[in-house]
């Protein structure tokens, strides 16, 4: 189920509520339980079984962590290759395969899988869980019940923000419904909405246009066009979503950690990674990047350790080359920038300048080669952004591509990635009067928004379709 | 009330209205769900409420989307709002369709257009081609065949150009060596810098243009049946509209592309450009023939010249009633028994990649 469908919006979401908030405190968290489960098993029926084996394995692999301390180690190594193990098989398998094939010249069969959604998400919050209690950072939940809570909970279940157990646990013992946060909840959430089917889907829809034709078919304006609008969908569409998450949270009383901080101010990559999917980059940096040294490690050792940070980072978003070509991207510059000490700089505005300007074309070129269906793509898309790609066709004109909305949407968007708005809605929310006008405006916007979902239903056909 | 006691602390008069208003908003489109069966507006049958069969099944689910997608209440007006909403663009894109300059409107479909056919696609078509001629043959009749120009090349200056010649220029020179072709090009051209030969809010051709190739079939014709009369424009009463009728029913609406769009009439139309339609003045046909007609959409326009014209007269509709083919098995046996004279394949260049489904 998406936030953004017609049954999540109409159906599930107002039903979850209102019992929710009916019910006995004491049943609250069963109630959010069957919800998620529900939640996840309308879309995946068969692989929410793969879910609640995955809880298990995690539920019972912590119980044995701490009950055998003394061989917690193995242990804990038993249960994270069980659950990698579901992850490389549905996610990984055919591109092993593709690649070993394509090496060896071998012809070993691909496997017919479809991916279960939200895997990765709820995979890593799983193995946080159980790494935490074998650092004894967390105690062992013995109620299964709460663990399928947290790691089900559906506003975060299918795209984050990955939750570490220590940020929730209090929060499932027990926790209060304000109508503060219910308030503030929704607001977070109707501001999500909007931002994906407002933002991210107008941009979104101008960039497929561009990227879903040969590269022989734009001109290097055009190719521009496509990686800015791809650059601010994608960020709209999971801030978006993460607004939406944390929003629900918000609702049924949970405080979820940030997961975007205006990443697209950032002066340096090493700063974008503080900002960008916060969830995911602070566990790579806890499970990962630490373990394996950190910093604390002589200067080439740090190097490899970041490499391998981004080379994982890349291929956890998706089984393709070109992500890893996209986090290998992005830790080279993490490379130069600690190398360099640029991350680190201050000085006067040139510098500044200088610093977001470099920035933003390093992850703009990084989301083409992110977005692109392959490397060859990639490199294609890039060159002709720097007109090295030789005579367009170009099929469609740039005139196209932009209509008014769009250019508005555009403007918004840049307008909107910075805090700016951020600091107006703080200062509205300080006055009644203001605070009236500000829910007004998110009501009419929480109008406009589904009335883009509902546009979303529309299917006409020219001949009739039986 | 136990619900009052349940929230602790509220200290603001909005936090309270938001979550009641919002809920509000959100349970409305459950209310009433809408029970038609179709959907004028989107010319589909909308879906059924679905039959559960397992949990372990994912159609339930699926078709439940879909049918609370389709019957939800308010979702016109809702559609209404969106719709006012991009009124603001001058081409109005959406997934189906967008406006392009002065007014023409295209289906997406035009993207697809642009890729040539293979020297395999063309192969298969001329193979198919000799197989229509065959069946031509063998029951006496003459066949021919009429493809209409892609559209895309008669609407002035656009936001997109074509890559390549059309497909149905590719396709005149695989058939034009088999059977009797009309491709009225150049013919479509002249005409029309005097009347527009297609609709701005339709994919079909006006019955002006449908006459211009009618002109050139019926001066083909004629090499093989000296005898025959054809009608021209001084035996119609001729009218102007700004509306579009190009289909079956012969009825006047907003345009098939206008439909996609979701614009209204006054949106859609531009009273400042009439088509030209026909209305014959003597039914009589001219001619004693029979004469079957095979094709898609194409041909609706093309019988208003077509049918005074010849006193038998069978039509054979590729796409409708669920079919999206031109198989000739479909029509074979009735074709047979009908035992026309004259056998005419009408098309248009979109619809030359069907070409490949005759055998």
């Amino acid at each position: 189920m998406l936030f953004s469908s017609v049954t999540f919006l109409f159906c599930f979401l107002p039903l979850v509520c209102l019992v929710y908030f009916l019910c006995p405190a004491k049943a609250r968290n069963w109630w959010l339980l069957l919800a998620s489960i529900f939640f996840y098993a309308w879309g995946e029926p068969i692989y929410v079984l793969i879910m609640l084996a995955t809880i298990l394995i995690n539920y019972l692999g912590a119980l044995a962590i701490e009950r055998w301390r003394d061989r917690g180690k193995l242990l804990l190594a038993l249960a994270i290759v069980a659950d990698l193990s579901f992850l490389f098989y549905f996610k990984y398998f055919n591109f092993v395969v593709e690649n070993i094939n394509a090496l060896f010249t071998a012809k070993i069969d691909f496997i017919k899988v479809v991916m279960p959604i939200g895997i990765s998400f709820y995979t890593f919050q799983a193995m946080s869980y159980l790494i935490d209690v074998y650092r004894r950072d967390i105690g062992v939940q013995k109620n299964l019940g709460k663990l399928a809570l947290y790691i089900t909970l559906f506003p975060q279940l299918v795209a984050g923000p990955i939750v570490k157990y220590r940020d929730v646990a209090a929060q499932i013992e027990e926790r209060a419904v304000e109508i503060d946060a219910v308030a503030e909840g929704l607001r977070r959430f109707i501001i999500g909405l909007s931002k994906k089917m407002l933002l991210a889907n107008t941009l979104g829809a101008v960039a497929d246009k561009i990227f879903n034709q040969p590269v022989v078919n734009f001109d290097t304006p055009t190719a521009w066009l496509g990686a800015v609008c791809y650059s601010l969908q994608l960020y709209y569409d999971f801030s978006g979503y993460s607004d939406m998450a944390i929003g629900l949270g918000r609702v049924f009383g949970f405080k979820f950690p940030e997961n975007f901080n205006y990443p697209y101010i950032s002066k340096s990559i090493t700063e974008f990674w503080r900002r960008w999917h916060i969830s995911l980059s602070t566990w790579f940096k806890e499970y990962l990047y630490i373990p394996l040294g950190g910093n604390r490690v002589g200067k080439i050792r740090n190097v490899f350790n970041i490499a391998v940070v981004f080379f994982v980072t890349g291929l956890w978003h998706g089984a393709a080359w070109n992500f890893v070509v996209w986090g290998l991207w992005h830790g080279l510059f993490n490379i130069i920038e600690k190398i360099t000490g640029l991350a680190k700089k201050e000085g006067g505005i040139l510098l500044k300048i200088f610093q977001h300007s470099y920035t933003i074309l390093a992850f703009v070129l990084g989301w083409v080669m992110f977005r692109a269906d392959n490397v060859k793509y990639g490199f294609e898309f890039i060159r002709r952004m720097f007109g090295l790609f030789g005579e367009s066709h170009a099929t469609f004109q740039f005139d196209y591509y932009l209509d008014r909305f769009e250019i508005i949407m555009l403007v918004l968007a840049v307008i909107f990635s910075v805090p700016l708005c951020k600091n107006l809605l703080a200062f509205a929310a300080r006055r009644p009067w203001t605070q009236i006008l500000l829910d007004s405006g998110l009501i009419a916007l929480l109008v406009v928004a589904i009335s883009f979902v509902a546009a979303s239903t529309y299917n006409p056909f020219i001949y009739f379709r039986f | 009330m136990s619900i009052l006691n349940k929230f602790s602390g509220s200290s603001k008069f909005c936090n309270i209205i938001l979550p009641i208003l919002v809920l509000i908003i959100l349970s409305l489109p459950l209310v009433k769900i809408n029970q038609a069966e179709i959907s004028e507006i989107e010319n589909r049958k909308l879906t059924k409420f679905p039959e559960f069969n397992s949990i372990f099944e994912s159609a339930f689910n699926k078709q439940f989307d879909a049918w609370l997608s389709d019957r939800f209440f308010l979702r016109d007006d809702y559609l209404a709002l969106q719709r006012q909403i991009l009124l603001i663009n001058r081409r109005f894109i959406n997934k189906k369709a967008f406006v392009g300059y002065d007014g023409w409107q295209f289906s997406n479909i035009t993207k697809s257009d642009q890729t040539p056919y293979s020297a395999a696609k063309l192969k298969k078509i001329k193979n198919n081609i000799n197989y229509f001629k065959d069946f031509c043959d063998s029951i006496g009749a003459k066949c021919y065949m009429v493809i209409a120009p892609r559209r895309e090349d008669f609407v002035g200056n656009q936001p997109f150009t074509m890559l390549t010649k059309d497909k149905a220029g590719q396709v005149y020179n695989v058939t034009k060596n088999i059977i009797p072709t009309i491709y009225p090009y150049k013919e479509f051209q002249d005409a029309n810098k005097k009347e527009l030969v297609f609709f701005k809010p339709d994919h079909h051709w006006t019955e002006y243009g449908a006459l211009v190739a009618y002109r050139e079939l019926m001066a083909r014709i004629k090499v093989d049946f000296p005898e025959i009369i054809s009608v021209n424009e001084g035996d119609y009463e001729i009218y102007q509209s700004p509306k579009v009728m190009a289909e079956a029913d012969r009825k006047f609406n907003n345009g098939a592309t206008c439909k996609l769009l979701n614009l209204t009439e006054k949106e859609c139309l531009d009273e400042n450009v009439q088509y030209k339609y026909y209305k014959i003045k003597d039914k009589t046909p001219r001619n004693d023939l029979k004469v079957a007609m095979i094709g898609n959409s194409f041909i609706e326009n093309f019988a208003t010249f077509w049918w005074p014209t010849f006193a038998q007269h069978k039509k054979f509709r590729a796409n409708e009633r669920g079919y999206d083919n031109l198989k000739l098995t479909r029509w074979k046996s009735e074709i047979e028994e009908f035992h026309p004279s004259i056998i005419i394949l009408v098309l248009n260049s979109f619809y030359t990649f069907k070409l490949d489904s005759i055998r």
